[in-house]
């Protein structure tokens, strides 16, 4: 996709190779000439300036101008005027940083209407979103279609494919697998296009969870971070895995470097009856956390380190012997880690970044649970950005995990992932957590209006 | 034969620009470079002088390399060489009576503990106050010249010397130069311990615990950050051995070579270690090469400026710019020269 919109530039191929338009081969050397020909792109993570308004945003590059270059926001609100429906109703004047994330994402649809694209292609668009306002998003790509517009979009979720898609092309390791029509889709034949291979549906045995690990109660955290905490209490035990719900950006990242010990805080913590201690080296390497990062790829890897390097991570003292790191040792340590967990390598000695996200993420929690054995885990975002393969094995390892009365504290943007992992769900919104539910009475409409902070 | 071209075409560029200013100073490029390269290795002595020249961009450069490592630039090893100089020659007269390998051995670590500390100045406010290193190791460097010339005009001062230098140290502290390879060149021991130092940052990088942490620190700080690194420690201890490294120019300078210090001695090896450290990509092995690259030119203008009319020992930096300029264009041109190549080995 990034070629079509011409981020990067193809290999040179042969002749017949190359973005085809309407039947004609057409040059995108840059995004510019992909906006000219009427291709537009809503990427995974939003180009938007934040301090600048909606409207801004939405002219930024095709500002309309009057005389003496004044920008003719008027002109630009009309055309606006006619393209809005009443599904996609942003706040044009409202400046960027203070509109949900949501909202960002009709902010950078109007982009695309705006500059008349008739193709629009969505990367991953459904990630940041509640399911109230997939529903929303959907409905309103459906209207698009109805109006005549092409709308592409990627995604790793089968259920968005099977709800809005007329045509759906399967890509793995950087090869078409497959092309269903609307008539063909079901979810197994994605699935077995997806892996190669049937999956069974993943149903999570449950566990008689043990005493009480970890106890947070009334963790405040000062003005100072952007994402407060307010009075957060909640506990995990051993054999359980406790969801934190909610649209990124309500405190979970601070909630994990409070855990973390990046952040000072208000409040107890308690660890198995004992203080949870507060400096980052005593967490990770006296008591023993293990640690699934949010962004694998800058808080969890050593992305231009090798495999070998990026296995060891965390346990220089363990390999380290008289300061001196082997090569031997590193070799075997990784080679002993990554067994069972599936990583796909051509060598040990290769970079890391060479390895695709779901490989990398196999690696990282092949680290932090195999190799670290700890009693406690905090998992962020465990399957973002994976492929289904990776997501049933990450999924098993979290499962065996807690199966050997491990806890787990899971936070992830994936709705569908928490009700399938956790025994007990917590919604945060705006610094604190606003509703509890047990595995048994899990309700999906309480659970969205409540991570959009209405009443559940 | 691709990576031979791709070695080739930066070569090729250099020449080119450095060919164009020589014609447009009118001066025959051809005659230019051969007096350069004479002046450089046309006799033993010429060699030796190189390797003289070579050995401070040694140290300087493995200073900015380990720091550059750790994700820091390390401007201030100018101010750092002079510090080490400063206190290895303090030692050396403070101490006069010492003899034997004991002398030397307390001048070089004198010379390592005042580089390690101004380093580690500049480590600690990175550390524990988050200032930009940049900023901090350039303002030390003028507060090392002025410490310098304090000391050197009002506690060590040669009385019997009209120039702003200390007195000479005692012949205990004075190392073996070459003079059976190299006549007349003041090429010394000093060089050897450059290549051991190579030897030892490259194995303290890439098979000791402690390199590993630098190298996770300098390319993924949040990573390390939340896998428990000591991170601050890390830095500050970058910044010491940085600074160390630095102080050791002293040693070829002072033991090796003047036997005293005179103020304002280094013709901006500190800065030049930037150079040579960029040039080695940041690979300690890689700057014997670069190091010696850059002390041909030293020496090489030097006698260019005796062999031509117009051409001034300047141009060493000339060539020095262009050399930099390369060196920060290729990862650039190296890929668009890939792909011309693909294009046409496949036609």
């Amino acid at each position: 996709m990034k070629i079509v919109f011409g981020l990067y530039e193809p290999d040179p191929g042969s002749a017949e190779c190359g973005v085809y338009l309407n039947g004609r081969k057409s040059k995108i050397r840059n995004p510019q000439d992909a906006m000219n020909l009427g291709i537009g792109m809503v990427q995974q993570h939003f180009a938007l300036v934040e301090n600048l308004t909606a409207l801004d945003n939405i002219i930024l590059g095709q500002e309309p101008m009057k005389r003496f270059n004044v920008i003719d926001r008027a002109f630009a609100k009309n055309k606006l005027q006619g393209l809005v429906s009443e599904s996609l109703k942003v706040p044009l004047e409202a400046n960027v940083e203070d509109l949900q994330v949501g909202v960002h994402q009709r902010v950078e649809l109007l982009k695309l209407l705006y500059r008349d694209s008739e193709i629009l292609i969505l990367d991953e668009p459904t990630a940041v979103l509640t399911p109230q306002e997939i529903d929303d998003l959907f409905s309103f790509l459906r209207d698009l279609r109805k109006e005549g517009k092409t709308v592409l979009i990627i995604t790793h979720k089968l259920d968005e494919l099977l709800a809005l898609c007329d045509d759906v092309t399967v890509l793995r390791q950087g090869s078409v697998k497959a092309q269903l029509s609307r008539d063909q889709l079901t979810k197994e034949a994605l699935v077995k296009a997806m892996t190669g291979r049937s999956i069974e549906k993943f149903i999570k045995p449950t566990f008689q969870p043990g005493a009480e690990a970890l106890v947070i109660q009334n963790l405040t955290t000062s003005a100072g971070t952007e994402e407060r905490l307010k009075e957060v209490c909640l506990s995990v035990r051993q054999g359980e895995t406790v969801g934190i719900a909610g649209v990124e950006g309500n405190g979970q990242s601070t909630l994990v470097e409070c855990l973390l010990g990046l952040t000072s805080y208000i409040g107890h913590i308690q660890f198995n009856g004992q203080p949870y201690p507060h400096k980052t080296k005593e967490i990770r390497e006296v008591l023993n956390v293990g640690y699934v990062s949010e962004d694998r790829q800058t808080q969890s890897l050593w992305l231009s380190g090798t495999l070998e390097e990026n296995c060891a991570i965390g346990f220089g003292n363990r390999l380290a012997r008289y300061g001196v790191l082997s090569k031997s040792t590193l070799h075997h340590h990784a080679e002993e880690m990554l067994k069972g967990f599936d990583v796909k390598y051509d060598h040990l000695e290769q970079k890391i970044s060479e390895l695709s996200g779901g490989n990398q993420q196999k690696l990282v929690v092949a680290r932090e649970l195999k190799g670290r054995d700890p009693r406690f885990l905090l998992c962020c975002h465990p399957t973002r950005g994976v492929d289904v393969g990776a997501i049933e094995l990450i999924h098993q390892r979290l499962v065996e995990f807690q199966k050997n009365q491990g806890a787990v504290l899971l936070i992830s943007s994936e709705l569908e992932e928490l009700l399938s992992l956790s025994d007990r769900l917590l919604v945060m919104y705006q610094g604190r957590i606003v509703l509890e539910q047990t595995r048994e009475n899990f309700d999906l409409k309480s659970i969205g209006s409540a991570m959009l902070g209405g009443q559940p | 034969m691709k990576n031979l071209i791709k070695t080739l075409i930066p070569v090729v560029a250099i020449l080119t620009v450095v060919t164009f200013v020589i014609l447009v100073m009118g001066d025959n490029p051809f005659n230019v470079f051969q007096s350069i390269i004479w002046g450089a290795f046309g006799s033993a002595t010429s060699i030796g002088y190189t390797l003289f020249y070579s050995t401070p961009l040694v140290f300087t450069g493995l200073s900015v390399v380990v720091a550059l490592r750790a994700g820091l630039f390390n401007i201030g090893a100018e101010g750092q060489l002079y510090i080490g100089s400063l206190s290895l020659v303090a030692y050396a007269l403070m101490f006069k009576d010492q003899a034997g390998a004991v002398a030397i051995l307390g001048a070089v670590v004198a010379a390592l503990l005042g580089g390690a500390l101004w380093g580690s100045l500049v480590g600690l406010l990175k550390a524990f106050r988050g200032s930009h290193e940049v900023v901090v190791s350039i303002m030390l460097n003028f507060v090392s010249y002025a410490l310098c010339g304090y000391f050197i005009l009002n506690q060590f001062k040669n009385p019997f010397s009209q120039n702003p230098e200390t007195s000479e140290v005692e012949a205990a502290f004075r190392i073996s130069n070459w003079e059976a390879i190299f006549p007349h060149a003041p090429v010394n021991n000093a060089a050897l311990l450059a290549v051991f130092c190579v030897g030892l940052v490259w194995w303290l990088l890439y098979r000791s615990q402690w390199g590993f942490d630098v190298r996770f620190v300098g390319e993924s700080p949040e990573a390390a950050r939340r896998a428990g690194l000591p991170v601050r420690m890390r830095l500050l201890q970058v910044m010491a051995v940085s600074g160390a490294l630095a102080g050791l120019v002293g040693v070829n300078e002072i033991l090796g070579f003047s036997h005293k210090m005179k103020d304002q001695f280094s013709p901006g090896y500190g800065f030049m270690g930037i150079a040579v450290a960029l040039l080695a990509r940041g690979e300690p092995l890689r700057v014997i090469p670069a190091a010696l690259l850059f002390g041909m030119l030293q020496k090489g203008s030097l006698d260019l400026e005796i062999d031509s009319q117009k051409m001034t020992r300047d141009l060493a930096y000339v060539i020095q710019g262009v050399v930099m300029i390369a060196v920060a264009a290729q990862p650039y041109l190296s890929k668009k020269l890939e792909k011309r190549w693909e294009l046409w080995t496949r036609n």
